[in-house]
């Protein structure tokens, strides 16, 4: 019985345990601005800069079988 | 709603509720999963950065302890990837826990030897078990929300429910609480 399980796993008595308030602070300042930013662009730069290296590798190597082929 | 509403407008009162209101659950779910509290101080601020960035985009009707421990369960999981990746990489070694008779974040906050007990027990339920019984039976949220966070079916959360409360009671042994026995 899934009510009686979480009932009866409700009535343990667990440690109480909290993050310390310093670091708290610490983690709501950091968030705080963020609120309502959205993620931040610069995460788009790294597979945009592997995209460009990774195209650039494989045009070069287009170029070189092309005048291999010549 | 209020609070996902005033959250919605970017208000930093709204945040502050909200993360008063919710830290403490939040970080018991990641420190009894975790295992580890500097993890888990790490793994709260990453679930209260996505919200503070997800903000505006909340669903009006979104709940928000099942969308923190969403997050908070996600980012459990990648860093429990992450601890295989490195044993692996390290020669299969077992993840870092507290070693020989040193005392674990929880343990060491116990006040009494049922407690103790009780944190050694919980930690050493299967983690699949361990989370269903913190969210609905610590945290009180519906089998039903449970699944959604997840992903899984509203009987398989029912079944570890039941499977963690057994593996509980022949842990707990004689610190099995009076109701459990007369129940």
């Amino acid at each position: 019985m899934s009510d009686d399980d979480s009932k009866r796993i409700a009535e343990l008595d667990f440690a109480r345990i909290d993050v310390d308030a310093e670091r708290a602070e610490r983690i709501a300042q950091r968030a705080r601005l963020d609120l309502g930013r959205g993620p931040s662009p610069w995460r788009f730069g790294e597979p945009v800069l592997v995209a460009i290296l990774v195209a650039g590798v494989l045009g070069w190597a287009i170029v070189k079988v092309v005048e291999l082929l010549r | 709603m209020d609070d996902v509403d005033a959250l919605r407008r970017g208000e930093t009162a709204a945040f502050d509720a909200v993360f008063a209101a919710y830290r403490r659950r939040v970080f018991g779910y990641l420190v009894r999963m975790t295992r580890r509290r500097d993890v888990a101080e790490d793994l709260l601020q990453e679930v209260f950065l996505r919200l503070a960035q997800h903000a505006r985009r909340l669903a009006p009707d979104t709940r928000l302890d099942a969308w923190l421990f969403t997050v908070a369960h996600r980012l459990v999981l990648s860093w429990i990837r992450a601890q295989g990746v490195r044993a692996q990489l390290a020669g299969d070694l077992p993840a870092r826990e507290p070693a020989g008779s040193e005392r674990s974040p929880l343990e060491a906050l116990a006040d009494s030897e049922a407690q103790l007990a009780l944190e050694r027990a919980f930690a050493a339920l299967p983690a699949s078990y361990r989370e269903v019984a913190l969210l609905v039976g610590i945290e009180g949220l519906q089998p039903t929300e449970v699944a959604g966070i997840l992903g899984i079916r509203a009987d398989a959360v029912r079944q570890r429910l039941a499977r963690a409360r057994a593996q509980l009671a022949e842990l707990l042994g004689e610190h099995v609480p009076h109701s459990w026995r007369t129940g």
